[in-house]
C-alpha cells in the first residue's frame, strides 16, 4: 500500500510538472523574437505584409544595408492587423520598432498620443511632395511621417461600350452634366422589363466607402472647414448628396444595389459589361489589364468628373514614421529618407505599381513608358482631399456614412440627413 | 465492515505516508487547466467591469478619467443608435426564436415517425447548422444578390416578383432576410434537442391516450408536450441568449446597414469599441447586454421551469 501510494504521488507530481512546463514553452513561442542586445546599426521595420512584397522592396532594403552598413529586420503584418499591433506596441512604450508604416487615418490619434517622433526639418523639401500628403502627415508645421505610397479614387469606363452607345471613347466625361448624360446613354434596357441589362454608372454607397465624399468635394463642400467648424450640412454638400441620390433613385442610371455593393462587386459588374462606368480604386486598372482578363485593352482610367472644382478624389496614403520610443532614431531617419527618396519611390512604382508621393516621379521618362496612366494619376492626385484630420475621424465618417445611406434609402431627405449628421458631429467633437 | 463501505471518498485513509483521496487527485490533475481558464476568463471580465467606469478612448493616452456611471447614463439618455440597435435585437430575437421553435418542433415530429429513410432526412436537416457561420452568410449574400442572385432569378422567372428585389439593401427587407437566414441556420438545433426529448417519451403513454379516446392531437398536447418541456426550456434558453448576441451573420451580410436597419446590440458594441475606439462606452454596453440576457434567462427559468410531478 505504501509503495503504491508513493508511486501514485510521484506520477501526479511529474505530470503536473510536465503540464506546467509545456504551457510555459508554448507561451514562449508566441512572444516575438527578443531584440535583446540590438547592435546600434540595425533596425526593426514593421511593414505591410506579404501581399505588398515584390522585388522592388528587396532591392531597396539591400541598397540601404549596403550604403549604411546596417541590417534591417522586417516584421510583416497583414494590413488588417497592423493597427492593433501598432497601438499595443506603442501604448506599451516598447522600443521594439524603429520604423513603422502609418495610414493617414491613424495620424491624428497617433500624433495626439505622442507616439511619433517628429522628423528633422532639414531632410524634407515639402514642395517635392503632393500637398495632400504633406497635410496628412504634418501637424503644426512639423512632419511626423514621410509619405511613401498614395492611393486615390478614379473613374473607369469601358471604351467598347462607349463605342456601342455612339460615344467617343477619347472624349470622357469631365463634369457632372457630362457624367449624367453619358450615363443615361449608356443605361440600356433591351427587353424593356424595367431592369437595365447595362447600367451607365456605378459607385459604392456603403457607409464605409468614400465615394460620396468625392462627390461632396467635387461640389466644393467638406465635412469640416479649415477652422474645424462642422459644414457637412452646407448647401454645397446638400446639393452633392441630392445629385448622388438622384443618380440612383431619379435618373436610375446607377443600379439600386450600390447601397450594399463593395468595390469588388462593382468591378465584377464592370468586367461583365453590366456597368459601363465605375468609380473605383487603382487596382481595377491592373486587374482589368491582366493577361487573362477578357476586357484587356478596353478600359480607360480618368480623374473623377468635377462640378465646382475640375476634379476631386479621396487621398489615402501609407507613410513611414519613427516611434518616440525607438533607440535607433538617427539610423531610422536615414532609413526613412532613403526609402522615400526619388529613386526609392521610382523603383517601387515600376516594380509594384505603388503610386509615389513625390510629384516629379510621375514625369520621369522611364516611368511614363511602363506606367501609361502616370499623368492621369498625377492630375487626380493634385486635386485630392484628405478625410477629416481629427482624432475621432472613424466616428465622424460613420456618422456621415449613415446620412448618405439614409438619403439613398429615402428614409430622410438629403437636407435632413445632413442636418442630423452635422448635429451629431458637433456633439461628438465638442466633448 | 459496514463502516468501511459507507465511508465517503473524501475521508483520508490514515496510514503512514502521504496519501491523496480520489477527489484530491482529480483536482490536482485538472488544476493547470482550471487555473489557466480562470485567469483567461476572469481577467477580461473584471477588465470590462472596470473599464465601464472610466472614460477610455484608445486614441488618447494617459487620460483615463473615472466617470463612475457616466457611460451608462450617456447610453441611456443620449445614444439613440443604441436604442435602435436594441429595438432591432428585440425584433430579431422575438421573431426568429419562436419561429425556429415552431418549425423545429414540427420537423422533429415528422422525423420522430418511423419512416424508412429518416436517417437521410436527419442528416439533411443538420446540414445548415454545421455550416460555418461566415460561409453561410457569404453564401446567402450571393443568393440574395440583386443582379446575379439565384433567388431574384427564380422569383422573377416564376412570376412571384415583377422585378428583382434588393433584399439586403432595403430597410424593410434587410432585417427580414437576416431573420430568415438565421432561421435556416438554427432550426436544426431545435430539431436535434426536441427530437432527443421526444425519443425518451414511452410509447405506452400514447397508447393510454388512444384508449381513452384521444386522437393524435390529444396525444401531443397531453403526453408529449409536458414530457419534453425540459428540452423546450433548455433549447429556448440557449437560442434566446445566442440570438440576443448575434454578430457574425449581420456583420458579414450587411455590416449593420442599410442606414442602421440591421444594426443589433452586438454589432453596435463592436463598432463603438473597435472602430470608434471608445473602450469605456463599449464596455458599458457589454454590461448592459449581459444584464438583459441574465434577466431574460431568469424569466425563462421562472416561467417554464416548474417541474410538475404529474
Amino acid at each position: 500500500m505504501k509503495r503504491r501510494c508513493l508511486i501514485q504521488l510521484r506520477i501526479v507530481c511529474a505530470l503536473v510538472l510536465v503540464i506546467f512546463s509545456m504551457s510555459m514553452l508554448f507561451s514562449e513561442g508566441v512572444k516575438e523574437q527578443e531584440p535583446a542586445q540590438q547592435p546600434s546599426n540595425s533596425l526593426t521595420f514593421l511593414s505591410y505584409g506579404a501581399w505588398r512584397v515584390h522585388p522592388g522592396w528587396d532591392e531597396l532594403i539591400k541598397g540601404f544595408e549596403a550604403k549604411y552598413g546596417a541590417s534591417v529586420t522586417i516584421i510583416y503584418a497583414p494590413p488588417a492587423q497592423i493597427y492593433n499591433k501598432l497601438v499595443t506596441t506603442l501604448a506599451a512604450k516598447s522600443s521594439e520598432l524603429d520604423v513603422i508604416v502609418v495610414d493617414t487615418m491613424w495620424m491624428p490619434s497617433f500624433v495626439s498620443a505622442g507616439f511619433l517622433s517628429p522628423l528633422p526639418e532639414t531632410q524634407i523639401k515639402k514642395e517635392d511632395f503632393l500637398e495632400a500628403a504633406i497635410e496628412a502627415y504634418s501637424k503644426d508645421g512639423k512632419m511626423y511621417a514621410m509619405p511613401q505610397f498614395v492611393v486615390a479614387g478614379f473613374t473607369f469606363y469601358r471604351t467598347d461600350l462607349f463605342q456601342a452607345a455612339g460615344l467617343d471613347p477619347n472624349k470622357p466625361p469631365k463634369t457632372w452634366a457630362d457624367l449624367l448624360s453619358y450615363a443615361q446613354k449608356l443605361t440600356i434596357d433591351k427587353n424593356k422589363d424595367g431592369v437595365p441589362e447595362q447600367w451607365g454608372f456605378g459607385y459604392c454607397g456603403l457607409d464605409i466607402g468614400a465615394d460620396f465624399l468625392e462627390f461632396m468635394w467635387q461640389n466644393g463642400g467638406n465635412i469640416l472647414d479649415a477652422q474645424g467648424n462642422v459644414v457637412v450640412n452646407s448647401p454645397e454638400v446638400v446639393e452633392a448628396l441630392q445629385f448622388f441620390v438622384d443618380l440612383r433613385n431619379k435618373y436610375k442610371v446607377v443600379p439600386p444595389s450600390v447601397i450594399t455593393d463593395m468595390p469588388e462587386d462593382l468591378r465584377r459588374g464592370f468586367a461583365a459589361g453590366q456597368i459601363a462606368m465605375i468609380r473605383n480604386w487603382p487596382y481595377v486598372w491592373a486587374t482589368s489589364n491582366a493577361s487573362d482578363s477578357p476586357i484587356k485593352g478596353k478600359v480607360a482610367m480618368i480623374p473623377n468628373p468635377g462640378n465646382k472644382v475640375p476634379t476631386a478624389t479621396t487621398f489615402g496614403a501609407w507613410g513611414l514614421a519613427i516611434p518616440q520610443y525607438s533607440k535607433n532614431k538617427a539610423l531610422a531617419e536615414q532609413f526613412v529618407e532613403f526609402m522615400t527618396s526619388y529613386e526609392g519611390q521610382k523603383i517601387l512604382f515600376l516594380s509594384g505599381g505603388e503610386m509615389p508621393s513625390r510629384k516629379a516621379v510621375y514625369n520621369d521618362p522611364a516611368v511614363k513608358t511602363t506606367q501609361p496612366m502616370a499623368s492621369v494619376m498625377l492630375e487626380a492626385l493634385l486635386g485630392a482631399f484628405n478625410r477629416p484630420m481629427v482624432v475621432e475621424n472613424q466616428e465622424v465618417l460613420a456618422i456621415v456614412g449613415r446620412a448618405w445611406q439614409e438619403a439613398l434609402n429615402e428614409t430622410k431627405t438629403p437636407k435632413k440627413a445632413l442636418d442630423d449628421a452635422a448635429a451629431a458631429i458637433s456633439e461628438l467633437l465638442k466633448k | 465492515m459496514r463502516r468501511l463501505l459507507e465511508r465517503p471518498s473524501r475521508k483520508k485513509i490514515h496510514s503512514k505516508g502521504f496519501y491523496l483521496s480520489k477527489t484530491q487527485t482529480a483536482v490536482l490533475f485538472a488544476s493547470p487547466a482550471i487555473v489557466f481558464t480562470f485567469i483567461l476568463l476572469i481577467y477580461p471580465i473584471v477588465s470590462v467591469f472596470r473599464n465601464s467606469l472610466f472614460d477610455i478612448k484608445l486614441y488618447i493616452q494617459d487620460s483615463q478619467k473615472f466617470v463612475g456611471f457616466g457611460n451608462f447614463i450617456q447610453i441611456f439618455t443620449k445614444d439613440k443608435y443604441f436604442w435602435t440597435a436594441f429595438k432591432n435585437t428585440l425584433i430579431f430575437t422575438g421573431i426568429a426564436v419562436p419561429l425556429e421553435l415552431s418549425i423545429g418542433f414540427l420537423l422533429a415530429l415528422l422525423l420522430n415517425l418511423k419512416i424508412r429513410s429518416r436517417g437521410i432526412f436527419r442528416t439533411m436537416f443538420m446540414l445548415p447548422w454545421v455550416t460555418p457561420p461566415v460561409v453561410a452568410a457569404l453564401m446567402w449574400a450571393w443568393l440574395l444578390n440583386y443582379n446575379s442572385g439565384l433567388i431574384n432569378y427564380l422569383f422573377t422567372q416564376f412570376g412571384f416578383l415583377s422585378a428583382p428585389k434588393l433584399w439586403l439593401g432595403e430597410s424593410q427587407t434587410a432585417l427580414m432576410s437576416v431573420i430568415f437566414i438565421d432561421m435556416w441556420r438554427e432550426t436544426p438545433f431545435f430539431i436535434l434537442v426536441l427530437l432527443a426529448g421526444m425519443q425518451t417519451v414511452p410509447i405506452e403513454l400514447y397508447e393510454a391516450v388512444k384508449i381513452d379516446g384521444g386522437n393524435w392531437f390529444a396525444q401531443i398536447i397531453h403526453v408529449m408536450l409536458p414530457l419534453i418541456k425540459h428540452s423546450i426550456l433548455i433549447s429556448l434558453l440557449i437560442r434566446t441568449m445566442s440570438a440576443f448576441k448575434i454578430f457574425d451573420l449581420i456583420y458579414v451580410l450587411t455590416h449593420g446597414g442599410p442606414a442602421g436597419a440591421t444594426e443589433v446590440l452586438a454589432t453596435y458594441t463592436y463598432k463603438t469599441t473597435f472602430e470608434y475606439m471608445k473602450i469605456g462606452l463599449g464596455s458599458a454596453m457589454s454590461i448592459i447586454i449581459l444584464l438583459i440576457v441574465i434577466i431574460l434567462s431568469i424569466m425563462y427559468i421562472k416561467l417554464l421551469g416548474k417541474q410538475d410531478n404529474a
